[in-house]
């Protein structure tokens, strides 16, 4: 993992050199007490002290961005009626064209087109075109760079969100919060590294493979986090157990585990244990303090929509990921859109309705994410990326309404802070949006570029597993979108 | 190369640590140049390469290394002629076809270059031009090429068959090395000893002493039933234990106990990826395969000889002695992952393939086969067209499907009875379909029923019921006619070799000469295309054809082959289009195209399409208005039939089991093809099915095999091949894991691969000599547990040794024996084993924990589709836990439970602080500590509290507890009863949670 070192096809020629090369190269120790543990050696002289697999590591290039928030609009929003602005397919509404799509309906080569449902307006310095759906969100285009040509390879919800949290259309692969986590290690011992948010209707459709940590070890996976009550599953303690008990508990516990590991001086996985019980015992403290919302005032609540039913919950969200964020956690992903169907932006049946409710929930709370992390000076290193699976598709998916199907051929994403550059728009989809023709990205490059701006080489972080490698970006490598970087 | 194959889990890698300018080997001659053609070139062409291809293609990327995609170099002529995975770049020949133009022309998505977006116009005519007038280049890099290098010292590299890698110590044949003499005659009675004496002596490093009878006891019991032993077990042992015989017996009682299987099937299921369903959107479930997990069982418990064992599971429906067993076995073909909407069908055929062929490979062989689908293997001798020759064993293996693949199991015996129980019922079912369709046939023979059987809706008329125009032609047109994009043309196109003289006229054609015929345009030629359209609004589920054809026809639908008609038939007849058919029609326009050729006599093609009547409307028909131009006799006759056929049909003939098996596509084998970078789409050579090549096996016979056998034999002919003992992998793979299984690492740590990419073994004979015992023990794994338990290596201490720690830290000589954590399982296992309820029924469906909302809240569907079962059924070994892809209890998870995406050699052990949130807090841990309390309570009362404790700490850490111990234990009892006033039971509870909170309960010496 030596940076000045290029690598042949593997960089390495076994498993041991790799842990020799990561001892003594980017990775510190505590990689080297995880490997230790995962079976290769039982025992590691070297590493006689706890050292937690999360323990900050330096990043291996210099990195923007500390932290990164995923607001992941699960379902596929419609780029045609959001960001990318298609003044010619307006008067196409409800005529029938020659148009190539692929969706849950199938490949297809004509349809019947549903113009916009939003007009839209030029905003900012850029200038950039925004749809009614998003009044507040407009506001901030300057600090946003858009990517009106991603692609994916999917356009089936199951695989395209494995896609995109793990570039990968089948499961087991490491998801990307994982992947900074393993590069990066976490700035708090007391809070998970990784925290995923889910919208109340219910998780994404795989549910936790989408915040798996695939063959790397479970210490890398996602954590759920909950915005009220118990944020982390048996965080709190069992009734009728007062914090004085349990420090009690843990003294007797402590005292009967060191007595134990005398006579087993040299191995440091008990050791290690004893201190997870401390962390725990610290997180415990820490995590509720996290998600008590009491000490914001009033005027940044309200910044983020709390002070109105509809906005209230993702407004929450967000303002619990700025709080986490300045706590140190480095990866963020809030779910807008859970379940199945209308519970999230897959407008298949009434578009109009289904966009007005989703981008109506997080248009003002992410507006005023950006808003409060900008007057903070935090939105240099946090890194905000917004987006679903895939987009919509120009032409209607039945007779009759207006719902669009899925399409992956071309849709918008975009990113703001942790070194983007603001007002800036890369790619174009054809006339009708049906998909990305100048600058096409793929999934990989939007990997690529979190990476890059994280501070890890996207095609040097590497992680040895099955005979081979892996990235999160795949063998075959990309390359960041530069065309968006400050 | 091809956009689309950059999707795949290519594994191309062009990065190189060494980049050097190559001139020579395969000489390529270049016509002279002419100046104007150079300057050309430099100043029209190579701006456009440098800027779109060289950075791919043998240039620099951004951050100057040097990549090479799909082996193809662009930097120079050479590299262009030369070409890459798909053949050379250019067609000197035919300019025009030259492969680097196809790439450039986005003609469709496998053909798209550069990926980030097609070329401007002007600059695809630069090329051109370019490419035609033979793609002249300047002199000075006209030859320049650079090479990758792999860093192999001695010249021969780990990726091919050579004096090296035949050599190598896991592809050389299995020979028994000598045991060592060593002068220790209590370390030469066990050969294990002698291998590993030999090698600490030689090291300077002495062996622990022997482990204490109760380290020992509790070591034995975990390893082998996965469960702690009662404490009276331990005191009997220490008791006895001084005899020589103790520990023998010991081991033998805990290989007979049943749980031995539960434990060590659990080993196997971990290798198999072993989960009850199908992962991605629905996760939908695997019915019945919980029957393979008791399979797995079962098979350790009976100690079935390993090479048994992998044949049941490779080819258990194809044996000679084929049981219910071995066929439940074959479930090992579906227990991978699987999309069941994927994006690119053709492709997750063989992703489910290769997911097959991985877990074959590794797990029997320590062989990563996986890294050689897009490419030949980067680190082993293994070609693609190795990786496709073994896939050419499992190919005929029907698809996975939504209806799932079950059979129901039966004996042959079982089986004669059901069949003349069958033929029976069949027999009274015809002959009531013949009454009742006289009676039915009368019905709709009445004015009325002629008015129903008219109600069908016509999408394409035949000439006999209408009117429809065709487009057809009788030249030969371009390949793709009957593709929807295809564009009919009254001209011909050179490029397309299309002949166009296309016209439109009605069906049928024609020339009169058949009966029944009605030709309504003339066709005489030997062929005939024709092509037109239809619209539908919604999709029907029900679609017939009608066609005349003379002679033969093929008929597309929307590009797709709907149906092949041989000769000819002398009038019109109906077929109803199938699943696969109905698939094909969408909403809006659809296109029906028909070749028919003819050879000899008359000559007439017409088809058409409506959408039948549905069944159950016909029925509608009948009960509502049919069934009155019957007599009042008729009618009662006609519905005492429907009832007793309703019934009748109703009725299940079946016996045995269902189980979710292997099944075959017939006894013919599939051609197999090798896949260019790894692309369903882009087929290459075609392969026979082979064993890997290093091996220098002599070619596998393909079977003969009636023609209406149900498989092609050959997962036998592969299974024979693996558990052949001069197969040099399958024995010591399994030994190796067998080894690791016992003293936490193998002999060859990398127990899945043991390649140039896996490490080497710490001692090479040992792992040969156990190998060859294990084959001559006729592959007997509980021979070989009693070999390895005997041992004096395996009953050693676990502690520290300074002098032994400085010289090998990390025990790479067995000095001493290697401290471990308990599984997942066997710390949930054995908190409810100390409550004293631990439930022992084997087997059966599996059963669902409760778990907490919050998780099942993470869930797209409400409460997960997770079950519930009886509390009894909760408290049964964690083995019979439901092993779901999406949805696992967090205990599993938090304590490094086995992947069930790819096959788990090894597990992880993470420490982290969300255990000690799970085993401080979590409802399960807490309730089972009371539980444990409870059994305490009743077992010494609540009274003397050091009794309690000693109690408690004994039944926890099986061992003699001290009075130091006692007296910390106590003494919070009583704070928590003074100073946080919980009662004697509250207080004692926590007690016990602390006890299975403690580093000596989940760890073991």
């Amino acid at each position: 993992m030596n940076p000045n070192k290029t690598k042949n096809f593997c960089g390495r020629t076994s498993r041991r050199e790799f842990i020799t090369d990561v001892a003594g190269g980017f990775a510190s120790l505590a990689l080297t007490g995880m490997l230790a543990n995962d079976g290769f050696f039982t025992s590691n002289a070297e590493a006689a002290k706890f050292v937690n697999p999360l323990a900050p590591k330096p990043p291996m290039l210099p990195g923007k961005a500390k932290s990164v928030i995923f607001l992941f609009m699960y379902g596929g929003p419609s780029h045609v009626d959001t960001f990318d602005y298609k003044p010619k397919l307006y008067p196409l509404d409800g005529k029938t064209i020659p148009v190539k799509t692929f969706g849950r309906g199938g490949k297809k080569s004509e349809g019947r087109v549903v113009g916009p449902k939003w007009n839209f307006k030029q905003y900012g310095q850029s200038g950039k075109y925004v749809s009614d759906l998003f009044p507040n969100l407009a506001t901030c285009v300057d600090d946003m760079a858009f990517i009106h040509s991603m692609t994916a390879d999917s356009p089936i919800h199951g695989s395209a969100m494995l896609m995109m949290n793990s570039g990968s259309l089948l499961s087991g692969k490491p998801s990307m919060g994982s992947w900074v986590n393993y590069g990066l290690g976490s700035m708090n011992n007391n809070l998970p590294g990784y925290v995923v948010m889910l919208d109340k209707t219910g998780g994404p459709i795989s549910g936790a493979k989408n915040w798996s940590s695939g063959y790397m070890p479970a210490s890398f996976q996602g954590t759920v986090f909950r915005s009220q009550g118990d944020p982390i599953l048996n965080l709190k303690n069992v009734q009728g157990m007062s914090p004085a008990q349990q420090r009690t508990l843990l003294d007797t516990l402590n005292h009967m585990n060191e007595g134990h590991l005398k006579s087993r001086f040299d191995n440091s996985n008990l050791a290690a244990r004893i201190a997870s019980y401390e962390l725990a015992y610290n997180m415990q403290a820490t995590a509720p303090e996290a998600i008590d919302l009491d000490t914001e005032p009033e005027y940044i609540k309200n910044l983020y929509g709390m002070d109105h039913d509809r906005t209230e919950d993702f407004g929450r969200k967000c303002l619990l990921a700025r709080r986490l964020v300045e706590r140190g956690v480095r990866f963020i992903q809030i779910y807008s859109g859970g379940a199945h169907n209308d519970d999230n932006w897959d407008a298949h049946g009434d578009l109009k309705k289904n966009h007005d409710y989703h981008a109506g929930n997080t248009d003002k709370p992410i507006a005023g994410l950006i808003k409060d992390l900008k007057q903070r000076g935090l939105l240099d290193e946090t890194l905000i990326i917004w987006g679903g699976e895939f987009g919509r598709q120009p032409t209607a998916e039945y007779a009759k309404g207006t719902g669009r199907d899925h399409n992956s051929y071309g849709f918008t994403m975009w990113m703001a802070g942790g070194g983007i550059k603001g007002g800036t728009a890369v790619g174009e989809t054809d006339e009708l949006g049906s998909m990305a023709v100048k600058d096409r990205f793929h999934v990989k490059h939007l990997h690529a570029t979190v990476l890059n701006q994280m501070g890890l080489d996207p095609n040097s972080l590497t992680y040895f597993y099955g005979g081979l490698d892996q990235s999160l970006v795949g063998v075959e490598g990309a390359d960041p979108i530069y065309q968006i970087l400050a | 190369m091809i956009w689309f194959d950059l999707k795949k889990i290519g594994i191309g890698f062009g990065l190189v640590s060494l980049v050097f300018p190559v001139f020579g080997e395969s000489e390529v001659s270049h016509p002279d140049f002419s100046k104007e053609q150079v300057t050309f070139f430099e100043e029209q062409v190579r701006p456009i390469l440098e800027e779109n291809c060289f950075r791919c293609h043998g240039g620099l990327d951004r951050r100057g290394n040097v990549k090479i995609k799909s082996e193809l170099q662009l930097i120079s002529r050479k590299g262009l002629v030369l070409g890459g995975a798909h053949g050379s770049a250019i067609d000197l020949e035919n300019p025009e076809k030259s492969f680097l133009l196809e790439m450039v022309s986005y003609k469709d998505d496998d053909h798209q270059m550069p990926p980030d977006g097609k070329l401007e116009p002007e600059q695809l005519a630069v090329l051109a031009d370019w490419v035609a007038q033979g793609a002249p280049w300047s002199p000075e890099d006209i030859d320049r090429l650079v090479e990758l290098d792999h860093g192999n010292s001695d010249g021969l590299p780990t990726t091919e068959i050579n004096e090296r890698t035949l050599n190598y110590w896991s592809y050389k044949p299995l020979t028994a090395p000598e045991v060592p003499q060593v002068d220790d005659p209590e370390w030469a009675a066990n050969p294990i000893d002698a291998f590993v004496y030999a090698q600490l002596q030689e090291n300077g490093l002495t062996p622990n002493p022997k482990a204490s009878p109760r380290t020992l006891i509790r070591r034995a019991y975990y390893n082998l039933n996965g469960l702690p032993p009662t404490p009276q077990e331990v005191e009997e042992f220490e008791k006895e234990c001084d005899q020589t015989t103790a520990w023998t017996e010991l081991v033998e009682e805990l290989l007979a106990k049943p749980q031995y299987g539960e434990k060590w099937g659990r080993h196997w299921l971990d290798l198999v990826r072993y989960a009850e369903s199908n992962g991605f959107e629905r996760d939908s479930e695997k019915a019945h395969i919980w029957r393979y997990r008791d399979y797995v069982i079962d098979s350790f418990n009976e100690d079935k000889p390993y090479d048994r064992f992998i044949q049941e599971q490779l080819a258990g429906d194809e044996l000679e002695d084929a049981t219910i067993a071995s066929k439940i076995a074959t479930g090992f073909h579906r227990l991978m992952q699987w999309d069941d909407e994927p994006a690119d069908r053709p492709q997750h055929v063989y992703d489910v393939l290769d997911d097959n062929i991985r877990v074959t490979t590794e797990v029997f062989l320590g062989m990563t086969m996986g890294c050689a689908r897009c490419h030949d293997h980067k680190g082993d001798p293994i070609s693609q067209e190795d990786y496709y020759s073994f896939l050419g064993f499992f190919h005929n293996i029907t698809q996975m499907s939504k209806q799932q693949v079950i059979e129901n199991l039966t004996t042959a015996e079982e089986e004669l009875k059901l069949e003349r129980r069958r033929k029976q019922r069949n027999l009274e079912i015809a002959q009531l379909e013949a009454k009742l369709a006289a009676l039915e046939s009368f019905m709709l023979n009445s004015e009325a029923g002629k008015a129903f059987s008219e109600q069908i809706k016509i999408l394409v008329p035949t000439a006999r019921q209408g009117e429809q125009i065709w487009a057809y032609t009788n030249k030969k047109p371009a390949d793709n006619w009957y593709e929807v994009g295809y564009r009919i043309n009254e001209s011909a196109d050179e490029n397309t070799g299309d002949a166009g003289d296309w016209k439109r006229g009605p069906a049928g054609f024609g020339n009169g000469a058949p009966d029944n015929t009605r030709p309504k345009t003339r066709w005489t030629s030997d062929d005939i295309w024709l092509r037109t359209t239809f619209r539908l609004d919604e999709i029907p589920n029900r679609v017939k054809m009608r066609i005349y054809h003379d002679q033969d026809a093929e008929v597309y639908l929307n590009g797709q082959l709907i149906g092949s008609f041989e000769g000819y038939i002398s009038n019109y007849r109906t077929v109803a289009l199938d699943k696969k058919a109905l698939s094909y029609l969408q909403t809006g326009r659809n296109t029906l195209a028909v070749h028919c050729t003819q050879t000899v006599g008359g000559q007439y093609i017409d088809v058409g399409l409506h959408v039948g009547k549905q069944e159950v409307k016909k029925a509608d028909w009948i009960a509502n208005e049919g069934l009155k131009s019957l007599s009042e006799e008729d009618r009662e006759t006609y519905l005492t039939i429907r009832e007793e056929l309703d019934s009748l049909r109703n009725q299940k003939i079946r016996g045995g089991i269902a189980a979710m098996m292997v099944q075959e596509n017939g006894s013919q084998p599939k051609d197999t093809f090798v896949l260019i970078r790894g692309s369903a789409h882009a087929p290459g050579n075609q392969v026979e099915p082979d064993f890997p090549s290093i091996f220098k096996f002599p070619k596998p016979e393909i079977p003969k095999r009636k023609p209406d056998a149900q498989t092609s034999g050959l997962r036998t002919v592969l299974a024979d091949w693996i558990t052949s003992e001069k197969n040099p992998r399958t024995a010591r793979v399994m030994v190796n894991r067998i080894w690791q299984y016992h003293f936490g690492r193998g002999i060859c740590p990398s127990s899945n691969d043991f390649g140039y990419l896996g490490e080497q073994p710490t001692h090479p004979e040992l792992l040969d000599w156990l190998a060859v015992q294990f084959m001559e023990n006729g592959w007997s794994i509980k021979e070989m547990h009693r070999l390895i338990m005997s041992s004096k290596t395996y009953q050693m201490s676990s502690a520290p040794h300074e002098a032994n720690l400085a010289k090998d830290p990390q025990n790479n000589h067995f000095w001493r024996f290697n401290m471990r954590r308990l599984t997942a399982e066997e710390i949930r296992d054995s908190i409810l084993a100390l409550t004293g309820r631990l439930n022992l029924k084997m087997g059966g469906p599996s059963y669902f924990p409760v778990l907490p909302d919050a998780v099942l809240a993470t869930s797209s569907t409400k409460g997960g589709k997770w079950g519930t079962s009886a509390e009894e059924e909760t408290w049964r070994r964690s083995v019979y836990i439901k092993v779901k892809r999406s949805l696992q209890p967090p205990s599993f998870t938090d304590f490094d439970f086995a992947d069930t995406d790819a096959s788990c050699p090894i597990r992880f052990v993470t420490t982290v602080p969300t255990q000690a949130l799970n085993m401080l807090n979590s409802f399960f841990v807490n309730e089972k500590a009371e539980q444990v309390a409870e059994r305490l309570i009743g077992e010494v009362g609540t009274e003397n509290l050091e009794v309690v404790v000693r109690r408690g700490l004994e039944l926890t850490l099986s061992r003699d507890i001290e009075e130091s111990e006692i007296q910390p234990c106590v003494e919070m009892i009583r704070t928590f009863e003074t100073v946080h006033g919980l009662s004697r039971k509250e207080a004692i509870d926590r007690f016990c949670l602390v006890a299975l909170n403690l580093n000596e309960f989940v760890y073991l010496d």
